[in-house]
This record gives C-alpha cells, sequence and structure tokens, in this order.
C-alpha cells in the first residue's frame, strides 16, 4: 500500500513540475520577446539620437561596449554600412528586403522576429529610418523556449527531488495514519471502533463473520463433546485412524483394552498401540478398502475386531474405524454349548449302542429262551436310563429358556422335604445311609416341581456320593428374609479343584465310577438352574474324604 | 527437507516395531509349542528367521541412508545408532528361535517335553522380548528396569533347568540326548534373554543418552 501510494503520488508531483515548467516556459517566452522589443526599441532611439549625423564611428564605439546586441547601419540602396557582428561589410548582401527594413522605410519603424540569415540564430530585429534615409537595425538574439526551459532545469530538478522526499514522508505519514489503526482494530468487538465511515462496512462483515465463526465453532464443540462423551462412556473399543495408519482418536475403553498406560495416543502410529501382525494386516487390507473382522487374544480375554474403511469423498480409503468387542463370555458359552452338544450326543449313543447290540443278538436268534428274561432286562434298563436322560435335557432347556410355562405356586418347603426324604429312604437304606430331615414349615413362592427336583438331586447325590454307614441331614428354616436348605453329608467330598466344576452339564467328579453309581451328570446343573429360576443363591462346602454341604438360599418373599 | 526427514525417524521406528513383533510372534509359537505341543506353527517360525533378516538389512540400509543424507544430531543420532544395534540383537533373538524350532522339530525331546521350568522359562523370555520392544515402542524406561529384573530370573530359572536336567542324566544315562536337546533350548532361551537386554539398554541409551547398568 505504501509503495504504490509512493508511486501515484511521486507520479503525480512529477507530472505536476513537468507541467509548470513547460507552462512557465511558454508563458515567459511571450513575455521575454516583448521585454527584448521594449528594450531594442529604446536603443534604437537612444542610439538614433547619439548618432545624429555621425557616422559609423559611434556605433562601432556602442558596440565594442554592448556585444550582444548587433547593430547594423543600412543604407538607402540596402547597402550595410556598418554591422556590429560581422567584420566584413562588403560581403553582407543587400539588407533592404528585410521585412524589418521595408516596414521600416514605410512606417519609419519596424520590426520582425526571425532566424538571422547572417548570424545564423533566432533574432528580434528592430529597424528605425534615420532622416537621412539610412536605416538603423538593433537585433538581439533570443534564446528559443527549449533553451529556456533547459536553463532552469537543475532548480526543476532539485526541486522536484524536494518534493519527492516530501512525498516519501507525507505517504509514511498519511499511510502510518489510515493503517495503524486498522491494525489496532479489536476483531472480536469491530463494531465499538470507531474510525473511518468508509471501513464501516468491512467492519460489519467482520461482524457478522465473527458471529458466524463462533456459532460454528460452538456448534463444533458441542458435537466433538458429544462424540467424546459418547465414545467415552461406550463398552466397545473405538479408534479411528487416518489413512497412514495414524490414530485419530481412541477411546479410554480401547486404551483399556490393549493395555495401555493412560496416555495422549492420538497422532501415534497404531503400531505403537499394538504390534499384532494380524491386525497390522488388516489394517494394511482396511487401507485398501476390504471390510475385515478378526478375534484377537489379548491378556487372555478374546475380543472380536472389526474394521471398517472410511470414505469421505471420492473412492479414496481416508482412514479406518476400528471397533473391538469383548467376546470371552460369548466365546466361553459356544465352547459351553459345543461341549454340551458333544456330551449329549455321547450320552444319548451310549445306552442306544447298548440296546441295540442286545437286540441285534436276539433277533438272531442266538439267545436261548432262558436267557432271554435277563437280556431283555438289560434293554429295559438302558431304555430307561435313555428316558431319565431325556426328560433331564428337556427339564434343563426349559430352565434354559427361563420362559413362563412354569406356574408359580406358594410351596410349603419343609412339605416337600419330608416327601423327597420319604421318595430317598428305600435308596439310603440300600446304601446303609442314615437319612435324616428337620424342617420348620417355609413357605416359598415357586414351582413346586422345580422345587422338588432341586431337593430330590441334592439328597440323592448326598446319599449315592457317600459311604457305608455314612449320614446325610437334610434342613429346611428360615433365617430373615430367606428359606435356607442345607443338606450335609459326610461321604466322600470332592476335590477341591473340581469343585467350581460340578455344576457343569455333565461333569463328573470321578468319571470311572459313574457307570456303577448311575445318573446323567446333569443333577447338579438342573439344581444351578432351579435355584436361578427362584432369584436364589446355592453354596457347596466339601472336603475331600470328610463330606460335603450345600446351602441354598430361596428368597420367601417374590 | 527437516519434514523429509522426520517422516523418515518414522518409518524407522515403524520398522524397528515391525521387526520386534515378528521376533515376538516366533518366540510365541514356540512358547505354545512347549505349552501344549502343537507343531502346526513350527515351519513359519522357521520361515519367520529369513523374514526377519530381510527386515535387519531392510532398517540397516535406512539407517545408513539417514546418516549420511540427513546428518542427525542429538537425539535423532542416538536413535538412529541404537536402531543399528537393537536390529543386530533382534536378528540374534530371530536366528536363536529358529534354533529352537529346528531341535523341536526333531521331536527328541519326548516326556521331558512339558518340563515346567523350560516352560517357565520360555514364558519369561518371551514376557522380556515383549517388555523390551515395549520399552522401545513407549519409550518407557521403567520397562527397562523390568527388563533387567527378568532376566534375573531367566538366568537363576536356567540354573535350575541345569541343576535338574544334571539329577535326571544322572538317574536315567539314556535320557542324556533328550536332556542336552533341552539344555540347548535352554540356553537359546537364556540368550534370547540377553539380546532382549541388550535392547533395552539400548533404548535406554537412546532416551537418556547414557548408559544404563550392564551396557
Amino acid at each position: 500500500m505504501k509503495k504504490r501510494l509512493f508511486q501515484s503520488m511521486s507520479l503525480l508531483s512529477i507530472l505536476a513540475i513537468a507541467l509548470t515548467t513547460l507552462m512557465q516556459g511558454v508563458f515567459f517566452s511571450g513575455e521575454l520577446y516583448d521585454a527584448m522589443k521594449h528594450q531594442l526599441i529604446h536603443e534604437a532611439v537612444c542610439m538614433a539620437e547619439a548618432m545624429d549625423g555621425k557616422d559609423s564611428s559611434y556605433l562601432e564605439k556602442v558596440s565594442q561596449q554592448n556585444l550582444e546586441t548587433r547593430i547594423t547601419l543600412i543604407d538607402e540602396d540596402g547597402t550595410v554600412l556598418f554591422d556590429s557582428q560581422v567584420e566584413n561589410q562588403t560581403q553582407i548582401e543587400n539588407h533592404n528586403e528585410r521585412p524589418e527594413v521595408v516596414e521600416a522605410r514605410e512606417n519609419g519603424s519596424g520590426d520582425d522576429v526571425r532566424d538571422s540569415v547572417t548570424v545564423g540564430k533566432k533574432t528580434v530585429y528592430y529597424a528605425l529610418l534615420l532622416d537621412d534615409g539610412q536605416v538603423l537595425r538593433v537585433a538581439h538574439p533570443m534564446d528559443n523556449l527549449w533553451q529556456n526551459i533547459l536553463n532552469t532545469l537543475p532548480q526543476v530538478f532539485l526541486f522536484a527531488a524536494v518534493l519527492l522526499v516530501l512525498a516519501l514522508l507525507l505517504v509514511r505519514w498519511l499511510v502510518q495514519k489510515i493503517v495503524v489503526p486498522i491494525n489496532m482494530l479489536d476483531l472480536e468487538q469491530p463494531l465499538d471502533t470507531h474510525m473511518y465511515d468508509e471501513l464501516s462496512p468491512l467492519l460489519h462483515r467482520i461482524s457478522r463473520q465473527n458471529t458466524q465463526i463462533q456459532n460454528q465453532l460452538k456448534e463444533l464443540e458441542e458435537r466433538q463433546q458429544e462424540f467424546a462423551t459418547l465414545t467415552r462412556n461406550m463398552d466397545e473399543g473405538l479408534v479411528i485412524v487416518n489413512g497412514e495408519g495414524y490414530i485419530l482418536s481412541i477411546n479410554k475403553r480401547a486404551v483399556e483394552i490393549f493395555g495401555l498406560s493412560d496416555d495422549d495416543y492420538t497422532d501415534r502410529h497404531i503400531l505403537v498401540v499394538n504390534r499384532n501382525m494380524e491386525l497390522q494386516q488388516m489394517i494394511e487390507e482396511g487401507l485398501q478398502g476390504h471390510q475385515r473382522e478378526m478375534v484377537m487374544e489379548l491378556d487372555g480375554r478374546s475380543y472380536q475386531i472389526m474394521s471398517n474403511p472410511i470414505y469421505v469423498s471420492g473412492n479414496d480409503v481416508q482412514g479406518l474405524v476400528l471397533l473391538l468387542l469383548d467376546v470371552t463370555e460369548k466365546q466361553q458359552q459356544e465352547q459351553l454349548r459345543r461341549e454340551f452338544t458333544a456330551n449329549v450326543s455321547h450320552e444319548l449313543r451310549t445306552p442306544l449302542t447298548a440296546i441295540s447290540g442286545y437286540a441285534e443278538i436276539m433277533a438272531q436268534g442266538l439267545v436261548p429262551a432262558e436267557n432271554m428274561k435277563p437280556f431283555a432286562e438289560k434293554i429295559y434298563k438302558e431304555a430307561n436310563r435313555m428316558i431319565t436322560l431325556i426328560a433331564d435335557i428337556i427339564q434343563l432347556s426349559q430352565l434354559d429358556e427361563n420362559s413362563g410355562q412354569f406356574t408359580r405356586e406358594p410351596v410349603i418347603m419343609g412339605d416337600l422335604l419330608d416327601e423327597v426324604v420319604q421318595r430317598l429312604q428305600p435308596l439310603a437304606q440300600q446304601k446303609s445311609v442314615t437319612l435324616t430331615a428337620y424342617v420348620e414349615p417355609v413357605t416359598v413362592p415357586g414351582v413346586r416341581q422345580v422345587l422338588q427336583e432341586i431337593l430330590y438331586n441334592l439328597c440323592e447325590n448326598a446319599i449315592k456320593y457317600n459311604r457305608e454307614g455314612g449320614s446325610v441331614k437334610a434342613s429346611v428354616v428360615q433365617i430373615g428374609q430367606h428359606a435356607v436348605i442345607k443338606i450335609v453329608d459326610n461321604g466322600i467330598g470332592i476335590p477341591l479343584e473340581e469343585q467350581p466344576r460340578v455344576f457343569e452339564r455333565f461333569y463328573r467328579v470321578d468319571k470311572s465310577h459313574s457307570r456303577i453309581i448311575g445318573g446323567t451328570g446333569l443333577g447338579l446343573s438342573i439344581v444351578k438352574h432351579g435355584v436361578q429360576l427362584h432369584h436364589g443363591e446355592i453354596e457347596l462346602e466339601s472336603q475331600p474324604g470328610r463330606g460335603t454341604t450345600v446351602t441354598v438360599y430361596l428368597p420367601v418373599a417374590e | 527437507m527437516r519434514n523429509k526427514f522426520d517422516e523418515q525417524l518414522e518409518l524407522l521406528n515403524r520398522e524397528l516395531i515391525e521387526m520386534g513383533a515378528l521376533c515376538e510372534r516366533s518366540l510365541k509359537i514356540i512358547v505354545e509349542e512347549l505349552l501344549n505341543g502343537d507343531m502346526t506353527h513350527n515351519e513359519e517360525v522357521i520361515q519367520a528367521e529369513s523374514a526377519i533378516d530381510q527386515k535387519e538389512r531392510d532398517i540397516e540400509q535406512l539407517c545408513l541412508k539417514l546418516l549420511l543424507q540427513q546428518q542427525p544430531v542429538a537425539r535423532d543420532l542416538r536413535q538412529i545408532s541404537a536402531a543399528l544395534k537393537m536390529i543386530t540383537d533382534m536378528e540374534r533373538i530371530g536366528d536363536q528361535t529358529q534354533d529352537i524350532a529346528e531341535i523341536l522339530n526333531y521331536g527328541t525331546l519326548g516326556a521331558l517335553y512339558h518340563d515346567h521350568v523350560l516352560v517357565q522359562m520360555a514364558k519369561a523370555t518371551m514376557q522380556m522380548v515383549t517388555s523390551s520392544v515395549d520399552a522401545y515402542v513407549r519409550k518407557d524406561v521403567a520397562l527397562v528396569e523390568e527388563v533387567m529384573r527378568q532376566d534375573d530370573e531367566v538366568d537363576s530359572l536356567f540354573l535350575r533347568e541345569r541343576e535338574e536336567l544334571t539329577a535326571v542324566i544322572a538317574a536315567d544315562p539314556q535320557s542324556g540326548e533328550m536332556a542336552l536337546d533341552q539344555l540347548m533350548i535352554a540356553k537359546y532361551f537364556e540368550r534370547i534373554g540377553d539380546h532382549a537386554v541388550n535392547i533395552a539398554n539400548w533404548v535406554y541409551f537412546s532416551i537418556t543418552g547414557n548408559h544404563g547398568r550392564d551396557a
């Protein structure tokens, strides 16, 4: 701005100076001519007066003092009698034809301006007719216009230089004066500063833009906040990386999953976070635009990782969203389900193979008639085993579904336990185990059939996994808001490391004995699910060789 | 120019992490093999060795290029020279892991296979390598100390293994070959641990500018 202002300013001044000089020259040259003519008339008249009949010797004397003025004396016939600037008068041509001379002969005096033939300069002439018919001519060379201007040039230049310096200072001062307030402008509150009216549209625009920017910023901040809150509180890990694999955003959960210290991981490469090669490969493929999924083990837990490429515009992948889900439980359940299916098929096949085997032998007539009965008994026994097994599985799956098929009613637990103990007395006698019950009349809202199953299974187990002469004490009492059912035996007990697994389906502590003792391996599993159905809790306490205590807590109110 | 240099440094950083990850994966496979005898990935370990060698050459070239063209100073120079040293150790880890894989491939270990001291050693060594690479990744001096501590553990485990194997040979001279193989494996683990310590030391150097203990 300063430069351009200075340029135009100096151009203007130089133009002004040039024009002035020119005008001055033109104007002054006219003035100069008039002044010179007057001077010449004066000189001529003076000289004519002084000469008065004398010859040219006077003129010679005069001309010696005044060299600049050319004095010529012309005779009547035009011959030059004297010329102050030409040595040899005889060579000068006839002067009678000169305009000023002609004019002088007619009017007594005459003047002219022209280039002199004799001297070769622009000259002002004045001719005066003397009394004796001679003509006295005085001439003075005149500098031309350009010469005039040229003469004043040094001064003009000096003047221009001064002017330029002045212009520079002025421009600097002006710019300072204009620009400084603009630079000092408070952009936050542009309308509060009153400077020039010319600026007010700009200030208004700035102010409008300010509000716009502030609104957008606020909106952006709110969205950012929203996003941050969302990602911070989500249960899944979320990582967003850019096209080069650098992290744009990583939420708290993801930091936890990757087992990182609390640090800012934005702008770090994803390799820094985890260098698992499968993950790196997935990210690489993701950045090429492929959607991928994988399960990764981290710190003993399984995480499902999903990657989705981000397209902002066009077909170029701008980044990647990684979502990490904890699937440990899911995988464990999957594992359990798989095991269960395998176990079920195995458990079902064993009796079926036996049945089919015996039946085959019988069908082929290989069994003598008297042996038919034990064979049939074996088939019957295996078939019964299968029926129990299937009944157990059905019950378990019903409990699994936890559906509303069960009708709840108030059940008097004391009576139920008495009933169960009565039913199991024969089994207890068979195993020489004393089975006793202590009951209080506690009422529990629940499903009679399931509760009965729980008590039956627990008591049966206590009898079956006992030793000769052992005892089983079953009791139901009310403690606070809970019906507490306790089945205490002093049987073989369960080894410590097996205890957490006894509630698993088909799990048996002693695999080799199971065939003799019988059972499906589903009993305790049914108990556990039954207790859960009644929102109760089950505790197992056991010492190998000393006995087992199972305690069930059932809430007495809904 | 500076920008390009930073980019190349970052590339070096990533390549180093990747090389560390390669070593870790090989070691992990070995540990799995020792734990449950699953030999399906054994071949991968042997192949990973050449990948690790290739990485070493790549990184070496990158380092030399950086040194020549950028003439780094101070911290950058430390990082690059430390990288040059670290890749040598990582390459040795790759070699020794491959050696273990080859011994396991003979299948002569038999009953001694599930020896728990050896498994413990394997796990501890893997932890050391992981910690040393982590120390590099996170520029964490505390992890360097951790590696030193773990090295003492591995060393004492090696001595225990040696004693146990001596007892095995004394009791049953027939199992001498197996015991020797197992001792070799243990020794390899011990060496891998030492290399992890070296890596950790170079990490310490690149962060602080001076050498830690045992350097």
